[in-house]
């Protein structure tokens, strides 16, 4: 088999795959918000994972019963928290991909936000 | 021997790090109609590849010489140089750097660099490890000078697969204590030491055939490269061909589908059914048991399966060739899918943490330099578009599928000259192929757990 041959047949792969399951005109961003709960290094309520269209924008509610920090992986976004208030972490996905997040002092991973192309 | 025990001990340890001390890839799950997609067209091709494609491998250029050995030479030099500077760092560095792994030297040139990024070079060149493999240089001895000191065959390559499969639980199932700058440096230091000891007693040729890990690795993924440097400067290879392959060891098997198998554990213990699978047994065994046990079970069931492709091959081709020379015969044929669940896994987190060299080299030291200007330089997570990373994955897995059944065609008619019963002893392979593709691409597909 020549290399030209699993070239074109990877090449009939890709624009096939791309025609049928291409992009579709992108919808307009919208404005997401997600509330966060953290209680004894977990989350206790809402989601685990958070999913957005890229260039969304995001905001993120956070209160947890410690000092901590919350870190935002890829995006490299944190916000420190403080036990009894409230604290918002917001910014444009604009980077598509998978980006955990986690309390950074006890490096305790806490779940991650996902940003569809 | 002193490293695997200091590996062991490292690896029994409770946890010394974070369980995020090291690599993110940031790639989002493959969407279902892709990998449905994917999967099909991988299928359809098989047939296409089995009806149509010639015997033997085709030559064409093989042979012609790319570059000569005055340029290789000058060329080889310098990256030896380079390879042995590297080292040193890593080891300097991994002692006197930021603790930190992700703005260390060491971590990021041995998991990073090393084992994914000159693993990959590997696929494309061969013959260049063993040319500038730092941990030899120095040492010009290919033979022990001793008739007693002679390592027994049937060892293979055994001692170097299970260095390899002690260095991916570190790397799975320590909680990141394997990216630990001086853990790194000291075992870089330790094995140069214990493979320079290795050497003088049974020479250059054994310790790279039997005991040096990435030796064994790189020389098994360069085996269908399309360049390799020889004695004659660097040469182009025909695709996919067998002939010039040694003869295939049980150490070879053994490698591929421990390969193959670390790499799918790898892949499938982040995802949801991993998780909906283990959760409800870690109420009634500690956790690492249980992951321990799905480490050791992985290499098992790839083995399994393969073994029982063998089997009905053996059968319906009706082959008088035992079952352990067949599988041997084809081990081979299952190389390419390795490589390319190997890729498919590993290349987002080479491109998404390979970036960080360039700050590092900035700041080695972690003291606020900024020798060439990049220290303040941050990675970009989307350097390749999540959606261009599913196509990437895609066209891995399916042509590493299209690359092996051809090899495994070619095998097929290296052995059997009539035409039926080679026809028959095509299918077990292509099932087993399109098993391997379909669940390579499955555990791309699947959600992440958490």
């Amino acid at each position: 088999m020549r290399y030209a041959l699993l070239a074109a047949a990877l090449c009939a792969l890709v624009g096939a795959a791309w025609l049928i399951f291409g992009k579709p005109a992108a919808d307009a961003p919208e404005e997401k918000r997600f509330e966060l709960v953290i209680e004894r290094g977990q989350i206790v309520s809402g989601e685990t994972t958070l999913r957005v269209q890229q260039n969304d924008t995001v905001t993120i509610t956070i209160s947890a019963d410690e000092a901590e920090e919350f870190h935002l992986h890829g995006y490299d976004r944190s916000v420190d928290l403080s036990p009894g208030a409230t604290h918002k972490l917001s910014f444009t996905a604009n980077i598509a991909g998978r980006f955990e997040f986690e309390l950074e002092k006890q490096k305790r991973e806490l779940g991650a936000l996902e940003v569809l192309p | 021997m002193i490293l695997a025990l200091l590996l062991i001990g490292l690896a029994c340890m409770p946890l010394l790090v974070s369980a995020h001390a090291f690599g993110a890839s940031y790639s989002l799950p493959l969407p279902t109609e892709l990998y449905v997609f994917g999967g099909s067209f991988a299928l359809i091709v098989s047939f296409v590849v089995l009806a149509f494609s010639p015997h033997r491998a085709h030559t064409g250029a093989a042979g012609k010489i790319v570059f000569g050995i005055r340029t290789t030479e000058k060329l080889v030099a310098a990256l030896r140089f380079g390879a042995v500077a590297v080292l040193v760092a890593s080891i300097v560095l991994g002692v006197l750097g930021p603790e930190g792994a992700v703005k260390n030297f060491a971590p990021i040139a041995f998991w990073i660099y090393l084992l994914l990024g000159f693993a990959y070079v590997s696929v494309f060149v061969g013959g260049l490890w063993e040319r500038i493999n730092p941990f030899a240089v120095g040492f010009g001895r290919r033979t022990s000078d001793s008739p007693v000191r002679k390592l027994p065959a049937a060892l293979s390559s055994i001692p170097a697969i299970g260095l390899y499969a002690l260095l991916i639980y570190i790397e799975l199932l320590t909680n990141g204590a394997g990216a630990v700058p001086r853990l790194i440096a000291f075992g870089l230091l330790a094995y140069w030491l214990i493979s320079a000891v290795i050497i003088d007693i049974y020479g250059k040729d054994a310790w790279e055939k039997q005991f040096d890990v990435f030796s064994v690795l790189f020389a098994l993924m360069s085996s269908f490269a399309p360049l390799a440097f020889t004695e004659r400067g660097v040469e182009r290879r025909a695709p996919f061909s067998l002939a010039g392959l040694p003869r295939v060891s049980l150490g070879t098997l053994a490698f591929v589908i421990v390969m193959l198998a670390f790499t799918a554990f790898d892949g499938f213990k982040e995802t949801r059914p991993y998780a909906e699978l283990m959760i409800p047994l870690a109420v009634h065994i500690p956790f690492w048991i249980l992951e321990l046990c799905a480490f050791v079970i992985a290499p098992a069931l790839f083995f399994g399966i393969y073994a029982l492709c063998i089997y009905a091959l053996r059968v319906l081709a009706k082959l008088p060739m035992s079952i352990a020379e067949l599988m041997r015969e084809y081990a081979l044929s299952l190389l390419p899918i390795a490589i390319v669940y190997h890729a498919a896994h590993y290349f987002p987190l080479l491109i998404a943490e390979g970036q960080r060299i360039i700050a590092i080299v900035s700041d080695p030291f972690g003291l606020g330099w900024n020798l060439f200007g990049t220290a303040s330089f941050v990675p970009n997570p989307g350097i390749i578009g999540a959606d261009v990373m599913w196509y990437i994955q895609l066209v891995l897995i399916v042509g590493g599928h299209i690359a092996a059944l051809y090899v495994s065609h070619l095998i097929t008619h290296r052995l059997i000259v009539e035409r039926r019963r080679a026809i028959l002893a095509e299918f077990p392979m292509l099932a087993v192929m399109v098993f391997y593709t379909a669940f390579g691409l499955w555990i791309l597909a699947q959600p992440f757990a958490l």
